[in-house]
């Protein structure tokens, strides 16, 4: 039996995805064994770029009232922190993601770090040195190396983005803590944590342009809306003719029965091109008798001479007998007339043709008037 | 078959043409429904407030059909000064204005006089002339009579703005009672006066071809135990130049909605004996009353057609409430409707072509209209309570009761096409609209 072989693209996709879906796999179990604080991270970045307060910076704003451990810096330092804008802060702190990684203590040293909730949430009638007391000394605080203030920065950054994490999350979710399975696993090594960063920067980056390429979007649909919308139809019809009428020429004069074909110069122009250029450009003109008695049989018929340039030269209602008596028949008349003239000058590449330049106008709104009872 | 034969030489015209160098058939079968556009250049010498009146009236009546779109005066290029100006078209066409009505006011010894010439811009031509006058009294009268004018010849259909709406006045009293009054007024909600005091009911007042009476039906009342119990019904006819009233019938049974035949000289109504509800005529000049549908059905809410050939009631001798046509002497009843819900109030177009109802079921209610043989039945309004539908002089457009879900009435109308709903101001609730076909009410 012969083997059915497949086809290269097909295996090439199928390849393409499993690596994928393993990639995948492996950067989701990542942050679950190794970083909580990381996992909830890449979910706020899941939404990025849909309104500014889901970014994944803001949370960063708090640090610009940072909680500094009173072991390593002085108080006057403090002072000169809290000083700093918080926007200042921001710019210092953000372009920095390699460093807040470095500066992110190990995953059980985190934990021990944040204080309970009661703790954190600071009373509003005290005092802000009662509060800062309360928040910069956790009984277990363990003792960590000497770093610069920059980077002490950055890390209580991040343990006051992680305590705000937290605190939400032990609304709805408060269980995280008693996970006792994931306290044991072992820390994610640096290399695969810092893939991760680079991963939720580059979805950040990718949120940004999305973004910006929204606005450009509605920008242009606002303008398309505006400027396209009015000259839509006749542009577009246009284009087609011009389009239909060059192809024509480059076909013989004679056509394959060895009749005569009629048009431009010579050349051929179809019945069906002119009719259907006139019918896109008269039916936003044209009022629809509606609404008087047997509005669907008021058909009328309209001789149209065009002269040079397509230009509507003569317009002429034939059935000038029922004009002057049926006021029903004249006010359709008038109406076919009027979209005749406010329709203009056809845009047709090309002079007019040689063997028509007059035209019966057949207004017949029986198909409009279906169904609105005329 | 006459269209054919039309259509047939115009085709074979056309084919003929197209070898001698004539004309080709173009087929123009897609438009679209928007008001024409016009320019209302008003030039009063007298400057005392007439052409803004007039401007205010004319506008309303056009702008209210949805037919008219006026173009705002500060638009105008070009002001003319009389209608012997002659305007400059080009001036008017970059306004996209399609008509120009150059209207022209006098006011002479108490009469006020206003003369204008329709202009068609686009073809630049006259198209219409018009030269009235009236009481200054009688100013809005004048100035609906330009207004129907102008929708007469742009439209090819009679004008119907300086008609009357007779209704029924609701006024809510204390302990859930209500009083109703029968109330006149014009088209536009203007000049409006009661006809009655409220004492008694009043309900279905219908209006005689010729304008001047109108028939209504009136029952006294007694409420027992909270429940409104009818004493005695009757036939009424208000006679509006003499401003009598005259009991025309005072039945043993229940008398419902009558209406007046096509000339006027005859009363078609329903009468309720035992359970079952029949049809009856009464004429007016002997007094004779003849009964046309027999059986235990209810048949009810009888209305001629406009050539008084035929009547159009809602019956339930099919099992459910639908519409049947007759002929006038009550032979030849033929089911019209065939719907699932329920009909009622057919009303017959004073064109002939259609015939409004109210529909009902436990969506609701809903005015349609339906053709005299049974096609191309629609739906035009729809709302919580909607009902009894009745006919501009024109055909053209309906009024009915609308009782919202806070149990306010209102009448309201639309456009036989559909669209253009809105509600009739009314200085009170009002239900029952019944508009005249002519204007030569008092």
């Amino acid at each position: 039996m012969r083997r059915k072989r497949f086809d290269p693209l097909l295996k090439r996709a199928v390849v393409f995805s499993l690596s994928a879906h393993a990639a995948a796999l492996l950067l989701w179990t990542t942050p679950i064994s190794g970083l909580k604080r990381d996992d909830t991270l890449l979910v706020s970045v899941g939404i990025v770029g849909e309104t500014e307060a889901d970014m994944p910076f803001v949370p960063l704003q708090k640090v610009s009232q940072p909680k500094i451990e009173p072991e390593k810096i002085e108080p006057e330092e403090v002072k000169q922190e809290e000083e700093i804008p918080p926007e200042e802060n921001m710019e210092e702190e953000i372009p920095s993601e390699e460093k807040m990684e470095e500066a992110i203590p190990p995953e059980e040293k985190m934990e021990e770090a944040i204080p309970p909730k009661d703790e954190t949430e600071p009373e509003k009638n005290l005092p802000e040195e009662t509060q800062r007391t309360e928040e910069i000394a956790p009984p277990s605080l363990p003792p960590e190396p000497p770093r610069e203030v920059s980077e002490n920065k950055t890390r209580d950054a991040t343990e006051d983005k992680a305590e705000n994490k937290i605190e939400t999350d032990e609304g709805p979710f408060p269980k995280f803590e008693e996970k006792p399975p994931e306290k044991k696993l072992p820390p994610v090594p640096k290399k695969i944590r810092r893939q991760n960063r680079e991963f939720i920067s580059n979805l950040i980056k990718i949120a940004d342009r999305r973004k910006a390429k929204n606005k450009k979007l509605k920008q242009m649909l606002e303008i398309a809306e505006k400027e396209e919308y009015k000259k839509k139809t006749n542009q577009d019809f246009d284009k087609m003719l011009s389009g239909s009428i060059a192809a024509f020429r480059k076909k013989p004069a004679k056509s394959e029965n060895g009749g005569e074909n009629f048009g431009v110069e010579g050349n051929a122009i179809s019945e069906d091109f002119i009719a259907a250029s006139i019918n896109s450009r008269i039916k936003s003109h044209w009022i629809v008798p509606s609404g008087v008695k047997d509005a669907e049989n008021v058909a009328v018929d309209i001789h149209v001479q065009f002269g040079d340039g397509w230009q509507v030269k003569e317009v002429r209602i034939l059935d000038e007998k029922r004009y002057a008596t049926d006021p029903v028949f004249r006010a359709a008349a008038d109406s076919a007339r009027r979209a005749i003239l406010e329709m203009g000058a056809l845009k047709i590449s090309g002079g007019l043709p040689k063997n028509y330049g007059s035209f019966t106008f057949h207004f017949d709104p029986r198909k409009m008037l279906r169904g609105h009872g005329g | 078959m006459v269209n054919f034969i039309k259509k047939s030489i115009l085709v074979l015209a056309a084919t003929f043409g197209f070898f001698c160098n004539a004309s080709v058939v173009i087929n123009i079968n897609e438009g679209v429904m928007k008001p024409v556009s016009i320019a209302l250049n008003f030039f009063d010498p007298s400057n005392n407030n007439l052409k803004a009146d007039f401007l205010d009236v004319i506008t309303a009546d056009l702008e209210n059909t949805f037919l008219f779109r006026k173009i705002p005066e500060r638009a105008f290029m070009q002001m003319l000064h009389g209608i012997d100006q002659k305007p400059t078209f080009s001036l008017w066409k970059t306004i996209n204005a399609q008509y120009l009505m150059n209207a022209e006011l006098k006011i002479e010894d108490g009469k006020v006089s206003a003369s204008f010439v329709l202009y068609d811009v686009l073809s630049e031509t006259a198209v219409g002339t018009f030269r009235a006058a009236a009481d200054e009294a009688n100013w809005r009268q004048l100035a609906h009579a330009m207004a129907n004018a102008v929708y007469e010849r742009i439209t090819g259909e009679a004008g119907y703005f300086d008609t009357k709406i007779l209704y029924v006045a609701l006024q809510k009293q204390s302990r859930g009672r209500k009083t109703y009054r029968l109330a006149l007024m014009d088209q536009d909600g203007y000049n409006h006066r009661f006809l009655s005091n409220g004492s008694t009911i009043v309900l279905t007042p219908r209006l005689s071809p010729t304008g001047r009476e109108f028939s209504f039906f009136s029952y006294r009342d007694k409420i027992v135990n909270g429940r409104r119990i009818p004493l005695s019904a009757s036939v009424y006819r208000y006679d509006l130049e003499e401003q009598k009233t005259e009991l025309l019938a005072n039945f043993e049974g229940m008398t419902y909605a009558p209406r007046y035949s096509p000339d006027g000289n005859s009363l078609i109504f329903s009468l309720s004996r035992r359970g079952s509800s029949s049809i009856y005529t009464l004429d007016l000049a002997t007094k004779k009353i003849t009964r046309l549908t027999k059986g235990n059905c209810i048949d009810t809410s009888p209305c001629y057609s406009p050539d008084g050939r035929h009547i159009v009631f809602n019956s339930d001798r099919g099992g459910a409430q639908q519409l049947y046509i007759m002929d006038a002497d009550g032979s030849n009843i033929r089911r019209l409707s065939f719907g699932k819900k329920k009909y009622a109030t057919p009303v017959w177009s004073p064109r002939g072509d259609w015939i409004a109802f109210t529909k009902f079921g436990r969506d609701g209610f809903f005015i349609g209209v339906i053709r005299p043989d049974g096609s191309g039945e629609r739906m035009l309004a729809s709302g919580h309570l909607v009902e009894g539908p009745t006919w501009s002089p024109n055909g053209r457009v309906i009024m009915f009761s609308h009782r919202d879900y806070a149990n306010n009435d209102r009448i309201y109308s639309v456009d036989i096409t559909g669209y253009n709903k809105h509600p009739v101001s009314t200085p009170q609730n009002a239900i029952d609209p019944e508009w005249s076909a002519k204007s030569t009410l008092l």
